[in-house]
């Protein structure tokens, strides 16, 4: 909790430096962020090159918008906020593409059988190279955006349910029963690899 | 036999419904411990106790990834884009811009061999260039806020060239008034 007020002060002063055009402020927040926007797009899009140009776009617009940024909300939050909106875009985009090219089990569908990842995806690229890690990645992807969003949120970035329920504007009560769903469609995904000591 | 008083989980959907805050340990403890009783007596429920908190675990273990190297100087060339195009409606920073300009009259003054003479009117152009700014360039003013870095008014004149490089804003105001700008800075 310590460390947290501290990073939010710290956070704080960046912001108020940023907002008045002090670049290396802006500069010192992205790094801060980068790898954590950058770890959580990844795994919404479909290719590393869109989650480059996505955490690019992140960026650029919390720089564009970064006098209309309220400092009672937490960095953290506000920019997952973008990134989770641009996010969002990106897939109503390749679904429409997609709609073109081939059909396509319903993004609504709960059942997360059809995993087998998009050919662009390279699950090498996370250095998982353990039979489970490459599961785990897909079984992730396979999710509906709604179950993957605060899955990835909660338990890969390790905000909290309020932070989450400011990000996607929903009760927390919705927040909570989505990332248990989550997290049991994930379970019943992983099942057959998991080595159970019961 | 129910020695608490409280409701017992008869069945699995009952355990079900309390996985959630059992695995985040923000159940009750008497919850906790009717759950655990269930649980010790279903093999289902145990299992799929325990497969969730191996999932969980599992998430929290993922690789962690980091953007590529160029990705810094990527983002700051699209800033230096932004400010240069957005200086109607946002003040501009360009100091790196600035600071390039800066060492690049330096290194042109420090050449061996230039001689002396092409220094001094290096120097001089320099100075004629620049110091319109003082007195001539309300465009310039309204650029440089109070409370920015750029702490003199040639330096904010150096960063207006710096953004519009090809505009050359400098050598206009030279042109339009060149008489008062060299007296008012010179005036002694
Ligand atoms: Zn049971």
């Amino acid at each position: 909790m310590v460390a947290m007020g501290n990073t939010m002060h710290a956070d704080f002063a960046l912001v108020q430096r940023a907002k008045a055009q002090d670049r290396a402020a802006f500069n010192e927040i992205v790094l801060r962020y980068k790898s954590k926007v950058y770890n959580y797009i990844y795994r919404q899009v479909e290719s590393a090159a869109d989650a480059e140009d996505l955490t690019q776009e992140t960026f650029v617009r919390a720089y564009l918008s970064i006098n209309s940024f309220q400092s009672r909300a937490s960095l953290n939050t506000w920019l997952f906020r973008i990134a989770t909106n641009l996010c969002i875009d990106q897939g109503r985009k390749e679904k429409r593409t997609r709609s073109f090219l081939a059909p396509r089990p319903k993004e609504e569908d709960n059942s997360i059988e059809q995993d087998v990842p998009d050919s662009s995806f390279d699950p090498q690229e996370l250095a998982l190279n353990t039979e489970l890690g490459v599961k785990l990645e897909a079984a992730l992807r396979a999710l509906p955006e709604k179950l993957r969003t605060v899955i990835l949120l909660y338990d890969i970035e390790g905000l909290s349910y309020e932070e989450i329920s400011a990000i996607l504007d929903c009760p927390l009560g919705t927040i909570k029963s989505r990332i248990f769903n989550a997290r049991s469609a994930m379970r019943d995904k992983l099942a057959p690899y998991l080595q159970s000591s019961v | 036999m129910n020695i608490l008083n409280t409701k017992p989980i008869a069945n699995c959907n009952n355990a079900e419904t309390l996985l959630p805050q059992f695995v985040d340990g923000e159940l009750s403890a008497r919850d906790a411990w009717q759950l655990e009783k269930h649980l010790a007596n279903c093999r289902d429920c145990s299992l799929k106790v325990e497969q969730l908190k191996l999932t969980i675990d599992l998430l929290h273990d993922t690789a962690r990834l980091d953007t590529n190297d160029n990705f810094m100087a990527k983002l700051h060339a699209r800033l230096d884009d932004i400010d240069a195009s957005a200086s109607d409606t946002r003040t501009n920073t360009p100091r790196p811009s600035l600071r390039e300009i800066i060492t690049g009259y330096t290194r042109v003054l420090h050449v061996p061999g230039v001689p002396i003479g092409v220094a001094i009117g290096a120097v001089a152009v320099l100075m004629v260039a620049l110091i319109p700014g003082l007195k001539t360039t309300p465009a310039t003013q309204t650029t440089a806020k109070p409370d920015s870095h750029i702490s003199t008014v040639v330096e904010a004149q150096l960063a207006q060239t710096a953004a519009d490089p090809l505009g050359d804003a400098a050598a206009d105001q030279l042109v339009v008034h060149p008489d008062s700008a060299v007296q008012d800075s010179y005036n002694p």
